[in-house]
């Protein structure tokens, strides 16, 4: 009669269900739900192309903003949108999602403003500081800023024009020798 | 009060359908919150089985293809109106419906209909798990019904006629002994809870002759299944538990032995594994066929 002993035991001990507030521990290496910062987002939408659960998304139709738009309940957890984010803009520290019924905590979305080019006014979001440092290292020159106040397209001509001035002269020197 | 109003307070609020349904939705908790202390686990809050009840109520009911529309929302309500009839006539403390020749005729035949309704609801659902339920159901009833009935008719033959009122009064005795043995090994085939949870064996035939109720027809079937533990324990206690005389000393002993039978119920459920429908039926045709034999022959001596 093993059995008494058995219920005997289980009665006067603590009972073995989990609180919803008692999270298990994570193992090792656990991904974990993902942090978006919306001052590194560029919009670039990387992170929706290669999420394959399409818990990613973007809401382009504000002219003045872009809003980044997650949804934990559809996540695979499967990293792919922090390796592919060019500005490391998504990360993942291992947190679990919210244990809750309520979907609209399993819901994050983040607007990123655009800004105006400042020759063209077309909106447009720049690269943040930290990638910039990534790119040109050191201290960064008035130049590096100057372009990043433009747009593709004005950055573009400004490109070819002082590639043109470094070939030929500034405008007002080569205007003299053609006239 | 005349005799309707009577039958209609006993009928509706106590002890038909109201106090029953509360009672016996608080008795499925005692016996789910002890069965998860048995095993180790927390059990839910005590409004939990209430709250499945609501929740089955407020969900849109879907009849299963080739199932006949009638049957499916009629069997539940049968079962619930039968079990409801059955507590009005039971002599519980605080009844104020009064007994007549042949009440105790009248109640097993209501026991029988919840029974009844679960077979045919096993087959009208035309899932074979559901048949197989049925199937299982049926034969458990003829095995379970030899102790059972055996009880009750014994203890009608000692108080010398069928009506609840000359039950209750009659003093219980030797026969009283062997009868309420007989009724015990009963209820838990009569509740389906182990080792006897053969028409409903969850982890087998899913959710058995209930498989595809849903919603409101759902509910009433666990309304029902609330009514007739209340019912079955009722009677136990009208049967085998004389009355001291006291009214709060009987409503006392009324609420302490129905709690203690249903927790005796769940121990047992929770230390015994299913028997298969062969072994359960020899069980109630030996040892149920030898109290049943006893008690009788215990009345006829007396």
């Amino acid at each position: 009669m093993k059995i008494f002993g058995v219920l005997w035991r289980n009665l006067t001990a603590r009972a073995r269900t989990r609180a919803v507030a008692d999270v298990v521990a994570t193992p090792a290496g656990f991904r974990g739900m993902i942090e978006h910062d919306p001052s590194l987002c560029t919009g670039c939408t990387a992170c929706m192309q290669v999420c394959a659960p399409r818990a990613i998304s973007f809401d382009t139709a504000d002219r003045s903003s872009i809003t980044w738009q997650f949804f934990a309940g559809q996540c695979s957890y499967c990293g792919l949108c922090v390796q592919y984010c060019p500005t490391h803009a998504i990360t993942n520290r291992g947190k679990l999602p919210p244990v809750t019924g309520d979907q609209s905590l399993h819901r994050v979305a983040h607007k990123v403003d655009y800004r105006l080019c400042a020759h063209c006014s077309r909106p447009i979001i720049p690269l943040p500081e930290t990638l910039l440092h990534d790119l040109y290292e050191g201290a960064l020159a008035q130049s590096v800023h100057d372009q990043q106040a433009l747009c593709e397209a004005c950055r573009r001509k400004a490109a070819s024009r002082g590639l043109r001035d470094a070939f030929l002269g500034p405008d007002t020197d080569r205007e003299r020798t053609t006239t | 009060m005349n005799d309707l109003v009577r039958f209609a307070f006993a009928l509706i609020i106590w002890p038909g359908m109201l106090g029953a349904a509360g009672l016996g939705l608080l008795y499925l908790w005692i016996a789910r919150k002890l069965t998860a202390r048995l095993q180790g686990r927390k059990g839910p809050p005590f409004y939990q089985p209430f709250f499945d009840v609501v929740k089955l109520l407020g969900k849109r009911t879907v009849v299963p293809g080739g199932a006949n529309r009638g049957f499916f929302y009629a069997l539940p309500v049968v079962a619930v109106a039968a079990t409801a009839l059955g507590l009005m006539i039971i002599p519980v403390p605080g009844n104020p419906a009064s007994s007549f020749a042949g009440d105790v005729v009248l109640l097993l035949f209501l026991l029988e209909v919840p029974v009844f309704c679960d077979v045919l609801a096993g087959y009208v659902t035309q899932s074979i798990y559901g048949q197989v339920s049925a199937m299982r159901e049926g034969v458990l009833m003829l095995g379970y019904n030899v102790p059972f009935l055996a009880a009750v008719v014994a203890m009608a033959q000692h108080a010398g006629g069928f009506s609840l009122a000359e039950l209750c009064s009659a003093p219980r005795g030797v026969v009283g002994v062997f009868a309420a043995i007989a009724f015990l090994l009963a209820i838990p085939a009569r509740l389906k809870s182990n080792p006897f949870s053969i028409p409903n064996a969850e982890q087998e035939i899913v959710a058995g002759a209930h498989i595809e109720y849903n919603g409101a027809p759902l509910a009433l079937f666990e309304l029902s299944h609330a009514l007739e533990v209340v019912l079955l324990i009722d009677l136990f206690m009208v049967l085998f538990v004389p009355s001291v005389g006291d009214p709060a000393a009987d409503a006392l002993i009324y609420v302490a032995g129905s709690v203690a039978l249903v927790c005796a119920v769940t121990a047992i459920a929770a230390m015994t594994a299913r028997m298969t429908v062969v072994r359960a039926f020899r069980f109630y045709w030996v040892w149920g066929g030898m109290a049943a034999a006893a008690s009788i022959a215990a009345a006829v001596v007396n």
